[in-house]
C-alpha cells in the first residue's frame, strides 16, 4: 500500500464531526492540566496520552465506511468494522512513536525545550513510520 | 506520558481485537478497551513507583 493525500475524503467529513473532535481534544488538554495542577505533573503526563479523539474517529471511519457499502446497496457492517480496526492498527503504531517523543523530551528538556521538542518530534515520525514499515514487512 | 502512550498502544491494540475478532460496534469496542487504558497507564504507573 503507498501512503497519499486524499482531499476528497474530506468532503465527506461534516462540520459537526471535525467539531467534536476539536472539543473531545481541547476538554481532555483542560483536564489534563486540571489532573497536573491537583495530583502533580506524572499522573497528569499519564493522561496526555488518553485516548480522547480516538473514539470519536473510529465511530466516525465505521460510520462512513458502513454508508459508502450500504449506499451501493451492499451490506456494510462488516466493512465499517474492519475499517475502524485498521485504524485502531495506526493508532497503535502511532502510540509507539508518542513513547519514543516522551523519551526525547524526558532526556533532552532540560538542555533546550526548542531543540527536544524538535528532535522529538523527528523521533516521533521516525519510530512511527519504521513500526508501519516493519508491520508491512511481517 | 511515556507510560501512558504504552498504555495507549495497549488500548487500540485491544480496540482492534475487539473490533476484528469480536465485531463489536466501534462505540462498545471504543470505550470497553478504556478498561486496558486505565489497568495499564495505572499499573505500570504503580510499578514504577514501587521500585526503590
Amino acid at each position: 500500500m503507498i501512503v497519499h493525500l486524499n482531499l476528497p475524503a474530506l468532503r465527506e467529513t461534516h462540520w459537526y464531526e471535525y467539531l467534536i473532535r476539536f472539543v473531545l481534544g481541547g476538554a481532555m488538554t483542560v483536564i489534563t492540566g486540571l489532573i497536573a495542577a491537583r495530583f502533580g505533573p506524572i499522573i497528569g503526563g499519564l493522561f496526555l496520552a488518553f485516548p480522547a479523539i480516538f473514539p470519536a474517529s473510529v465511530t466516525l471511519i465505521d460510520k462512513h465506511v458502513r454508508q459508502r457499502k450500504e449506499n451501493a446497496g451492499l451490506p456494510g457492517v462488516r466493512r465499517g468494522r474492519e475499517a475502524a480496526a485498521l485504524d485502531a492498527i495506526g493508532a497503535t503504531l502511532g502510540s509507539f512513536g508518542l513513547a519514543a517523543f516522551a523519551v526525547v523530551i524526558w532526556l533532552m528538556i532540560e538542555l533546550s525545550p526548542a531543540v527536544a521538542l524538535v528532535l522529538a518530534t523527528a523521533a516521533w515520525l521516525a519510530i512511527s513510520m519504521c513500526a508501519w514499515a516493519l508491520r508491512r514487512w511481517l | 506520558m511515556i507510560l501512558g502512550a504504552f498504555a495507549l498502544a495497549a488500548y487500540s491494540w485491544s480496540a482492534c481485537l475487539l473490533l476484528k475478532k469480536f465485531m463489536l460496534a466501534s462505540w462498545l469496542a471504543a470505550t470497553a478497551a478504556l478498561v486496558v487504558w486505565f489497568a495499564v497507564a495505572f499499573g505500570s504507573w504503580a510499578l514504577w513507583f514501587s521500585i526503590p
